[in-house]
């Protein structure tokens, strides 16, 4: 049979987006507009039964807190009617909230999928014959990732995810790719999870966790006094000072071996007893770790470390526990390194074919 | 012209007869044909040009120019190849042996006037199977009743041979591309008996097929 038996949930919260040239005309923006805009993805019937629920229209810059939490929140309500959920957003802040639900959602055994529409310029392109356009490609728009994410559903894995371009990540393991090429995300890890193509190739050493029994826990408290700060060359101190101040928590984020400039530190230093300060710095090369304060991250994404900070302060506001906290390995999130004489290198993962 | 040729062909099982068939019909009429089904030893990308595909973020199914399914026996996974066809606006010929049922979930689908110009649902028998297949190959040459040109293709010449085509294409007012294609099309194709022959026989076949319904 086509059809797979699979009860799937589609929260809708953005980047619906079909066509990248008619954003508006092709966009869920209201509850009403969920009957129309599916009437026009009849394809996504062939895999799955497919339920969807109108959760939020906001663009993705304007992605706060109470969403995170909100998207947990139907997901519990849910959990028990379906087995997998897909969760649409624009793509611009969507590894925030993926990252997110992967700590606010605990005890997960069911996918938690995360996609949206890529979307091109919006001025015509030229285009030699015989090549297609940048925004013509299939990937863009919300279809071809829906129906990947959907697949992906399908085989039922177990964690929060997201798929863009064909590609299964790990969110707490990902960042954005940058550049001009079409591949908006990328992994810290030099293999992401798995790639979606006519088949799902699952990296070998990431097996499919064994399905975890029970309902999900929802731990949805987060500190949103949290700064991130990029120290760049001929920063003014007295600013940086000021950033500091009335936060629950801070990352640094520096640049070279010697990590912090003088005067900085020697403020942070008095500002560690009071509150957890990260100190992050992810190299290829052995960093000496910072003054023992501090808590010195080399092993995550900022993206994950910057959350999973605001996550644990909505757990406790103690620097000492919080310290020992950032170095618990709960979704995954902290990378291995292997010590190699001249540094340091990531394992380098194959791919084993993985049918549903 | 590339076609991906998928069928539902267990691991340890011996090779569906039909299978073979159906990629010795599509491959003799001179496409390249990528297949799910190992046995066949159908075309692959090289190394280096999976690697370009990768870096565009694009997947092998995005330089198809059609997708042929023989789903008299189907599978969830063929269903994801349906779908995702469809939403990168790929033609689909999907085979079904005469006798054997339509899916309902296809049967809506083609109930669909978009979906409907994309995928086509044709029962076959071991007869008809040769025509059912050249008349898509021949619906996926022209695009709404015009040729489009739309595959890149990399030739490597001589001085001597660019000097010459400079001249030809200058004095029929052409550009070099043009004027090869008009060259290729109105010369050649026309000239070449063999390949005339081989159109009229499978003209001759699609439109015996028009005369008779095989569901």
């Amino acid at each position: 049979m086509l059809f797979s038996n699979k009860k799937i949930c589609l929260l809708l919260a953005g980047g619906t987006a079909i066509s990248p040239r008619r954003i508006k005309e092709t966009s869920v923006l209201k509850k009403e507009d969920v009957e129309r805009w599916r009437a026009k993805l009849p394809e996504l019937g062939i895999m799955a039964r497919v339920d969807s629920v109108f959760i939020s229209s906001q663009e993705a810059v304007e992605i706060k807190l109470e969403i995170w939490q909100r998207l947990a929140e139907e997901v519990l309500k849910r959990y028990s009617k379906f087995d997998s959920f897909i969760i649409t957003m624009g793509a611009d802040t969507l590894l925030y909230t993926a990252v997110a639900l992967s700590f606010m959602v605990q005890n997960l055994g069911k996918p938690i999928i995360l996609t949206g529409a890529q979307l091109g310029p919006p001025e015509p392109v030229e285009a030699e014959a015989g090549e297609v356009p940048f925004r013509d490609f299939g990937s863009l728009g919300i279809r071809g990732n829906l129906i990947d994410a959907l697949q992906v559903a399908a085989l039922g894995f177990p964690e929060v995810s997201m798929v863009f371009n064909h590609t299964l990540f790990s969110p707490v393991k990902t960042i954005k790719a940058g550049g001009f090429s079409p591949r908006i995300f990328d992994s810290l890890d030099p293999i992401s999870l798995a790639r979606v193509d006519f088949s799902l190739k699952l990296a070998e050493q990431v097996k499919m966790r064994p399905r975890r029994r029970g309902k999900p826990r929802l731990e949805t408290r987060l500190s949103t006094r949290v700064r991130l700060i990029e120290l760049y060359p001929t920063f003014d101190l007295e600013t940086l000072i000021q950033n500091t101040e009335g936060q629950e928590g801070l990352v640094i984020k520096t640049y070279g071996e010697e990590l912090l400039p003088r005067k900085f530190e020697e403020f942070l230093r008095k500002k560690a007893r009071d509150l957890p300060i990260v100190i992050y710095n992810v190299s290829p090369y052995i960093i000496k770790a910072p003054a023992s304060e501090f808590i010195f991250v080399n092993n995550m994404t900022l993206e994950t470390t910057l959350i999973k900070l605001m996550w644990l302060l909505g757990q406790t506001k103690s620097p000492a526990k919080i310290r020992e906290l950032v170095a618990k390995n709960y979704v995954g999130e902290i990378i291995e390194r292997e010590e190699k004489e001249g540094g340091r290198k990531v394992k380098n993962l194959k791919f084993q074919e993985i049918k549903g | 012209m590339k076609i991906y040729f998928f069928g539902l062909q267990k691991e340890g099982e011996k090779l569906n007869e039909i299978f073979l068939r159906i990629f010795e019909i599509i491959k003799n009429s001179g496409v390249q044909v990528m297949s799910n089904i190992e046995e066949l030893k159908p075309d692959e990308f090289t190394k280096e040009e999976k690697a370009r595909l990768e870096e565009a973020g694009l997947i092998l199914l995005d330089k198809m120019d059609g997708i042929v399914i023989e789903g008299s026996r189907s599978n969830p996974e063929m269903g994801y190849l349906i779908a995702l066809a469809i939403a990168h606006g790929k033609n689909i010929l999907y085979l079904l042996e005469k006798g054997k049922t339509v899916e309902p979930v296809l049967k809506s689908l083609e109930e669909n006037k978009e979906i409907a110009k994309l995928l086509k649902i044709q029962h076959y028998t071991a007869g008809s199977l040769e025509r059912v297949l050249l008349e898509f190959l021949t619906s996926l040459e022209k695009d709404f009743g015009q040729e489009i040109p739309s595959i890149k293709f990399t030739l490597r010449i001589t001085p001597y041979l660019e000097r010459y085509l400079a001249w030809k294409a200058q004095s029929a007012h052409l550009s070099k591309a043009d004027f090869l294609r008009r060259l290729i099309k109105e010369q050649m194709i026309v000239q070449d008996e063999e390949y005339q022959r081989y159109l009229k026989k499978a003209k001759g076949k699609a439109s015996d097929f028009h005369g008779s319904d095989p569901r």
